[in-house]
């Protein structure tokens, strides 16, 4: 039952060139295509992280952009409402002073004019009463006469703004 | 009966006076034809993208035993796992041999033997290629001098447990077996052939190459 021979030998070699055989045929390409595979999946996390960090490094250049961008127009569009305030109210400011102006103005023709219109009317109305006195009297009583006479035309006929200026 | 339990020699070499094949070995020379032509078919058109049904079971397959020993050895003992893969696998197809009308070779003694002879070769092996001539002797001092005998002893009462166990339990089968087909050849062996054959047959190639695997990790640690 227990007999040791040469067989024994037999099947060391005979185990040592299954394990070859094995090694070969068997574990030696199925481990290849494994670590191949492996390899492949593991690159292509790689890659796919590189791309994911990549891309958010764009958004995040992008994001910057924007929000610059966006303070930009932001600031520009403040300068110009500014710019364009202070131009309508200077332009406003500039009409209301030459309007005032004008208007000064108009009121000192104005005033000249009647001032010329008033004097002018004095003294033609003076030489008119005078006239219309003498015609009146007949004859002429003397200067200081005829000055009386003038002022108290003047006092029953004038103006009120008139009184001050004697 | 008795004869059942010797081993055979099959036929004999007329050279040098006459080699003696034994049975076992010419059973071993089938598996191994066997098992190189079915991992040549099954090896054919590996593809790294799309693996067949075939090629993922394959996979699932050698994936598995390879876990389970880089799991005991780590990742130093890694060059160790090709011939545990290939001793499991022979080992097991040997100890279900009986199914397929062979005599299972590790009834026979001196494929146990053997077996165990490379265990215990790969074991110092890997111990001295781990920690060199002068680490490997003094690993026998440890954990302290006094152990030296028992160490030393270790080395043939490793294989010895190991040949002897495989050879226990596949015999003790064997004859379990023998004397239930003397019994009643039909139906009765089918519970018997599957824990018998398949359940021990598998757990004894599982403890061989188990413990193989942890004293080679004891040897490399």
């Amino acid at each position: 039952m227990i007999k040791i021979d040469i067989n024994l030998v037999f099947t060391i070699i005979n185990l040592l060139v299954l394990y070859l055989l094995m090694k070969k045929f068997l574990f030696g390409p199925i481990i290849k295509v494994m670590d191949v595979r492996k390899a492949m999946i593991d690159q292509q996390f790689a890659g796919a992280k590189e791309q994911e960090d990549q891309a958010k490094a764009l958004k995040e250049q992008y994001e910057g952009a924007l929000k610059s961008a966006r303070e930009e127009s932001f600031q520009i569009m403040e300068q110009a409402r500014k710019e364009a305030k202070a131009q309508a109210d200077k332009t406003v400011e500039d009409t209301q002073a030459k309007v005032s102006a004008m208007l000064a103005k108009a009121q000192e023709d104005i005033n000249t004019e009647r001032e010329n219109a008033m004097r002018q009317m004095k003294d033609d109305v003076a030489s008119l009463a005078m006239e219309a006195a003498g015609k009146i009297i007949g004859k002429n009583s003397g200067a200081d006469q005829d000055l009386s006479l003038y002022d108290q035309f003047i006092e029953k006929a004038g103006d009120p703004d008139d009184s001050d200026r004697r | 009966m008795a004869e059942e339990l010797e081993s055979k020699t099959l036929f004999t070499i007329p050279v040098f006076g006459g080699i003696p094949i034994a049975e076992s070995v010419a059973v071993t020379w089938v598996i191994m034809a066997v098992l190189v032509i079915l991992s040549l078919i099954l090896v054919r058109n590996l593809k790294v993208e799309n693996p067949g049904k075939k090629q993922l079971l394959l996979e699932s397959g050698v994936s598995f035993l390879q876990d389970f020993f880089v799991g005991i050895l780590g990742e130093e003992g890694k060059r160790y796992v090709p011939y545990l893969m290939s001793t499991v696998i022979f080992i097991g197809i040997a100890n279900i041999a009986g199914v397929f009308g062979f005599t299972p070779p590790t009834k026979d003694m001196n494929v146990t033997i053997a077996l165990s002879l490379m265990s215990i070769i790969l074991i110092e092996y890997a111990g001295f290629h781990k920690r060199g001539l002068k680490g490997f002797l003094k690993s026998f001092a440890e954990p302290v001098p006094i152990m030296l005998p028992i160490n030393i002893l270790e080395l043939a009462i490793r294989p010895t447990s190991l040949c002897m166990r495989l050879f226990g339990n596949v015999l003790g089968s064997f004859v379990v077996m023998k004397l239930l087909e003397f019994i009643c050849p039909a139906i009765l062996p089918i519970p018997f052939s599957l824990y018998f054959d398949f359940f021990d047959g598998f757990i004894q190639a599982y403890v061989f190459v188990f413990l193989t695997s942890l004293f080679i990790k004891e040897a490399i640690e």
